[in-house]
C-alpha cells in the first residue's frame, strides 16, 4: 500500500503537446516505441522532430540525450517514453543540462520493474517486486524493504534493512 | 520599476531613516539618488533585481536597487520623472542631498534563477536599473549573462554605465524594428538553461513574452518585472461577503473592493494599490475572482482561493472573503 502523500510516480494523464521549435524524444523497448510515435504524430506536422529508439535504458540512450542537448537552443522539448527506471533516469539527466519541468515529457510505460537503492554498500538492486516488499541486494546480500520514497535524481527506491533491529541484538548478544 | 501608490501610504515597517547623499542627473528626465546611512553603517545587503520602498512626502513608491547587492556602503536608484503620475517621482526629484527619508528594507521580487546557465537580460528605457544590479552580481560572481537594451535616441539612461559594464555582451537598440529583428534572432539561440528578464513598460514586455512564447519558451524561463501598470477599466460593480462577520460590502463600478473595505471601516494591509506587491491579499472563501493583479502566478490564479483586492473584482455574485 503506498501513502497518498508519497514521492512514488504516479501514471497522469498523457501530456498534451506544447509550442515548441522542436522535438527531441528518446524511447526505450517496444512499448516505448509506440507511446513515442504516436504521441509525436499528433504534433503539427511544421514542428521539427527526432527520435531516437533503444531497446533498454543504458549509457548509449543517456550519451544521446546529453549529445543533443548539450547543443540545444531554448525552445526544444524533450519527450522520454519507457519503463520508469529509464524515463527519470533520462529526466534527471536532461534537468542537470539545463531543462526544466515543462520543457520534458514522460510517457512511462509500466514494465513493474524498479531500482532499488541500497544505502548500505551505494549498489542498485533491479527487482520485479512491487513497494513494500523486500529484496535481496545486489552488493551486499542485505534485505532491502522497497520503500515508497523515489528519488527523481537517481530513478531509484529507498531500500532499508528489514532486519535491523534483529541483527542489532544479535551483535549486542 | 516605479509603481505608483495612491495618497496616504502606509507606514513602512521596520524602515531604514537614511540621508540623501548624492543626486546625479542621468538624462533629461531621470535622476540617480543614492542614499546612506547617517552613522556610516553598511546597510543590509540585497538579491539583485531587488527594489526598495522610499517614502516622500504622502507617497511611497517602489524603485529597483542599481547596485549587486553586496557591501551596500549605500543605496542607489534612478528615477523617471513622471509628470502626469502619482506625484512621488517628482517630488523625489525635487530632493536635495542631505534630505532625510524612510526607505523600506530591500525586498526581492526579480531574482536571478541560480541554476540558470545563462542570463537574457531585456529593458526598454528606465526598465534598465533592475538589470544593472543583475549584471553587475553577473560579472562579479563570473555568470553568464547579456543585455539587450532598447532606448530612444538621446534617453538611455545609464549608458556609459551599462557599456563598460558589458562590452560585448550589450546590445543596443534605438528603434523598435531593429529591436523586434535584435530579439527574434536572440530569442531563437539562447542555449538549452537560459533565463529571460525583462523589464520595461507593460506593453514591452507583453511584446517580448508573446515572442518567446512563439519561440518555444515555457513560462518557468520568462521573469518579468512591470512598472507603471496600464489603467484598468472601471470594472462591473459586485458585492463581497465577508466571511468572519457575515457583512456585505458593495463594490460599485470604478471602486477598487480595497477602497470599498477601508470606506465600510475595515482594515487590510496595502502598499502599492497597483496589484504588483502582494501586500493586500486576501483569502477567498467562495466565489470566482476576476484576477487582474501581476503578483499571483497563472496556477494561484486558477485555484481561486486568494485575491488582490486592490485591483482584482468578482467574476459572479457570490464572492466570500476570509475578512
Amino acid at each position: 500500500m503506498i501513502p497518498r502523500h508519497s514521492s512514488v510516480p504516479r501514471p497522469g494523464a498523457v501530456p498534451s503537446p506544447a509550442r515548441a521549435r522542436e522535438y527531441f524524444a528518446v524511447s526505450f523497448g517496444n512499448e516505448g516505441f509506440k507511446e513515442s510515435d504516436a504521441w509525436l504524430r499528433r504534433l503539427d506536422h511544421s514542428i521539427q522532430r527526432q527520435h531516437v529508439a533503444f531497446r533498454t535504458g543504458d549509457d548509449a540512450a543517456a550519451a544521446a540525450l546529453q549529445a543533443r542537448l548539450a547543443s540545444a537552443v531554448v525552445g526544444i522539448r524533450v519527450v522520454l517514453a519507457g519503463p520508469e527506471a529509464d524515463v527519470y533516469t533520462l529526466r534527471a539527466l536532461a534537468l542537470r543540462m539545463g531543462a526544466v519541468d515543462e520543457e520534458v515529457f514522460l510517457l512511462v510505460t509500466p514494465d513493474g520493474s524498479r531500482r532499488v537503492h541500497c544505502p548500505h554498500c551505494q549498489s542498485t538492486t533491479v527487482t520485479d517486486r512491487p513497494v513494500g516488499e523486500v529484496v535481496v541486494c545486489t552488493g551486499c546480500q542485505k534485505s532491502l524493504v522497497i520503500y515508497h520514497h523515489f528519488s527523481r535524481r537517481t530513478a531509484t527506491y529507498l531500500g532499508y534493512m528489514v532486519d535491523a533491529e534483529e541483527r542489532a541484538k544479535e551483535d549486542a548478544a | 520599476m516605479t509603481a505608483t501608490a495612491e495618497a496616504s501610504a502606509p507606514a513602512l515597517h521596520n524602515a531604514l531613516e537614511l540621508v540623501l547623499a548624492d543626486v546625479t542627473d542621468r538624462t533629461p528626465s531621470i535622476r540617480s539618488f543614492t542614499f546612506r546611512d547617517p552613522a556610516g553603517n553598511e546597510l543590509p545587503p540585497y538579491v539583485p533585481g531587488s527594489h526598495i520602498i522610499v517614502h516622500s512626502g504622502d507617497k511611497a513608491n517602489a524603485y529597483s536597487l542599481t547596485g549587486s547587492g553586496v557591501l551596500t556602503a549605500e543605496y542607489t536608484i534612478s528615477v523617471l520623472r513622471v509628470d502626469n503620475g502619482g506625484g512621488g517621482s517628482a517630488a523625489l526629484h525635487q530632493l536635495a542631498p542631505g534630505a532625510r527619508l524612510s526607505v523600506s528594507r530591500p525586498r526581492s521580487a526579480f531574482a536571478p534563477v541560480a541554476t540558470a546557465r545563462h542570463h537574457l537580460l531585456i529593458a526598454a528605457g528606465i526598465g534598465i536599473t533592475p538589470m544593472l544590479s543583475h549584471m553587475r552580481a553577473a560579472t562579479e560572481w563570473g555568470h553568464s549573462a547579456s543585455l539587450l537594451y532598447a532606448y530612444r535616441q538621446g534617453e538611455g539612461a545609464h549608458l556609459d554605465d551599462v557599456r563598460e559594464l558589458c562590452g560585448e555582451r550589450l546590445l543596443e537598440c534605438t528603434d523598435r524594428s531593429s529591436f523586434l529583428a535584435a530579439l527574434g534572432v536572440r530569442l531563437g539561440e539562447q542555449p538549452l538553461g537560459t533565463h529571460l528578464y525583462v523589464c520595461g513598460p507593460q506593453g514591452f514586455m507583453d511584446t517580448v513574452l508573446s515572442a518567446a512564447a512563439v519561440a518555444g519558451w515555457p513560462p518557468s524561463r520568462l521573469h518579468s518585472e512591470p512598472f507603471g501598470t496600464a489603467d484598468l477599466d472601471p470594472g462591473q460593480p459586485f458585492s463581497v461577503t465577508l466571511g468572519r462577520s457575515g457583512a456585505v460590502v458593495d463594490v460599485p463600478s470604478g471602486t477598487s473592493l480595497l477602497k470599498a473595505l477601508e470606506d465600510s471601516g475595515h482594515k487590510v494591509p496595502f502598499m502599492c494599490r497597483q496589484g504588483v506587491c502582494g501586500e493586500c491579499i486576501l483569502p477567498v472563501l467562495r466565489g470566482t475572482p476576476e484576477h487582474r493583479d501581476l503578483y499571483l502566478s497563472e496556477a494561484e490564479k486558477t485555484a481561486n482561493n486568494s485575491i488582490m483586492c486592490c485591483v482584482s473584482r468578482s467574476r459572479d455574485a457570490g464572492l466570500e472573503i476570509d475578512l
